[in-house]
């Protein structure tokens, strides 16, 4: 075929396919289903002109003029559809439980990580005070040696609500980055329940020092046990797509990252808005010297309890839908 | 001849495996949108401060709820800023918008609402990472990219203007047009009396090499001092 004959043919075809394109990008749900196909039709022709004037006639205008067209086309055409947010049923029943199955080998590590670093902290203190006194402001430590505990100070002067805020705010960036750092191979997350194991225990050790253990486990019963768990639990998924980058399997490397890159996603989505309640229990209740141990003790195991079966969940659905697969 | 531009790693398979060559965009271009980005970010949180000290100065609002709308306006724009606008405007921010680019799927299309948020949950990181990443990668991705199966790409090219040909002879295949259609293009850009120099040229190389075309063309024409209009004329360039 010569350049002016595919010229005289192809011309109305773009021509065409430019009209229907900028009338679905201005109004795309006027479009109908008839209209859609067409496009459609007119992509895979341009598609395929394109081809031809690229190998016929490299560099003139007609084949510019369909490489633009192809490339304007796939952008509004196809779309990414294997990574779609589910609705929230299909969330809480599938997804979020089978991602979390999935974490299973590198939670039991993260967890065994912390409970060490933590026991770490602990005997480390224990024998060497100043060990402890890293991890807290000077003013906090003079507090503990008056026998103040430090959130006491804080809590009398910040009211609860911008505590929950703040506390909320604070604890979903260490969740976002215990994700996120941990698919820097895995360390990130590991530098962040190092982190938060040797705190927990130097903080409990030294405040034993002071026979003020029961003050701080009395704040931290209510929160904190769901707290760690949902840390680790971030950090667990960081660190399952970290390795994706580190082992070598038969796959590349970059299709298990995207495919444990969604599930750290589907991960974080699910305990965000746990962050969200554990602030309000850490600004409201937790300061609470009126509620006795046990009611905060019960909240806090209570909501363990329904994270545990909501993310475990004994009935979850482990097959995929038609639309899903 | 040249051949059109490719770009190392850019090329996907579309349907019937037909190639498609996108234009992805470099480490500067990413690099400067970037930095536009963290300043309009910046510019932001700044008159969230405002909007909120204002609202506390008439006590419009309780004074408790001050800290409150301060604390989550910032935490909302410093983790949702990236990946709200790319959502709500099909892969753009602000600065990509400003330099012309485009978050796109690996194959060219739409990211889902699930790929671009998985793209900017791990930027913090790739803010350290993702650079030197992007300078070995084919593709040009950032840890981001790899983890959302995206790419950025440029937008000029789709909507970049064209000269294109209506008439010519019936000899000419694919070269000849692409180097009148060329200069054409580019005319406008070359220095001194260049342009002018190299139209009268192929006016005299249409003239001896297709003198039936010429003598249908030339009836018609409006001659003047502007040769690369004339040359328009003859060929009927469109843009």
């Amino acid at each position: 075929m010569d350049y002016q004959r595919f010229v005289t043919l192809r011309q109305p075809i773009c021509d065409s396919f430019e009209k229907g394109l900028e009338k679905a990008r201005r109004t795309p749900r006027e479009l109908s289903y008839e209209e859609l196909e067409e496009l459609s039709v007119l992509y895979r022709q341009l598609l395929n002109d394109h081809a031809l004037a690229r190998s016929r006639f490299p560099g003139t205008g007609m084949a510019r003029r369909l490489e633009m067209l192809v490339l304007q086309g796939t952008q509004w055409l196809q779309r990414d559809t294997g990574r779609r947010l589910p609705p929230l049923r299909r969330f809480l029943s599938f997804y979020f439980p089978n991602a979390m199955g999935r974490l299973r080998p590198q939670l039991a590590v993260v967890a065994a990580l912390f409970a060490f670093t933590a026991a770490m902290g602990f005997s480390l203190t224990a024998v060497e005070p100043s060990v402890g006194m890293l991890f807290l402001p000077a003013e906090s430590v003079t507090g503990l040696e008056q026998g103040k505990l430090w959130t006491d100070s804080i809590f009398a002067v910040t009211p609860g609500s911008v505590a929950s805020t703040r506390i909320a705010s604070n604890n979903i960036s260490v969740l976002m980055s215990a994700l996120a750092g941990g698919m820097v191979a895995g360390l990130g997350a590991l530098w962040i329940i190092c982190l938060n194991g040797m705190m927990l225990g130097s903080v409990i050790a030294l405040t034993a020092r002071f026979s003020m253990a029961d003050g701080l486990l009395n704040f931290i019963a209510a929160h904190g046990p769901l707290e760690i768990t949902l840390i680790l639990v971030c950090a667990a998924a960081g660190l399952r797509g970290g390795l994706g980058l580190i082992q070598a399997t038969d796959r590349p490397r970059v299709e298990v990252l995207q495919e444990r890159g969604l599930d750290g996603l589907i991960v974080l989505l699910g305990c965000i808005p746990w962050m969200i309640v554990l602030g309000m229990v850490e600004g409201f209740i937790s300061p609470s010297t009126q509620l006795p141990l046990g009611t905060k003790v019960a909240l806090g195991g209570l909501l363990e309890l329904v994270f545990i079966l909501i993310a475990w969940n004994p009935l979850r659905s482990s097959t995929l839908t038609q639309g899903e697969a | 001849m040249a051949s059109s531009p490719s770009f190392e790693g850019g090329t996907i398979l579309g349907l019937d495996n037909v190639q498609v060559d996108l234009p992805l965009a470099g480490i500067g271009s990413r690099s400067m949108a970037a930095a536009i980005d963290h300043l309009v970010l910046l510019v932001l949180q700044l008159l969230w401060l405002l909007a909120a000290t204002t609202l506390a100065g008439f006590s419009i609002i309780e004074g408790t709820l001050i800290p409150v709308i301060m604390v989550s306006g910032f935490f909302l724009l410093q983790w949702g800023y990236f990946a709200v606008l790319e959502m709500s405007t099909g892969g753009k921010t602000v600065g990509k918008h400003i330099l012309g680019l485009r978050v796109v799927s690996n194959v060219g299309g739409r990211p889902s609402a699930a790929a671009l948020l998985i793209r900017n949950f791990i930027r913090t990181f790739d803010l350290l990472i993702g650079v030197p990443l992007m300078a070995v990668d084919s593709r040009c991705r950032r840890l981001g990219d790899m983890l959302a199966a995206t790419i950025v790409v440029h937008e000029q090219r789709t909507t970049a203007e064209h000269v294109q040909l209506r008439r010519f002879p019936a000899s000419w295949g694919g070269q000849e047009v692409a180097v009148v259609e060329s200069f054409l293009a580019r005319a406008h850009r070359l220095e001194g009396d260049q342009a002018q120099h190299m139209a009268d040229q192929m006016l005299q190389w249409i003239r001896t090499t297709e003198p039936d075309f010429w003598s249908a063309v030339e009836p018609n024409l409006v001659w003047s001092q502007d040769r690369v209009m004339v040359l328009a004329q003859v060929v009927e360039a469109q843009s």
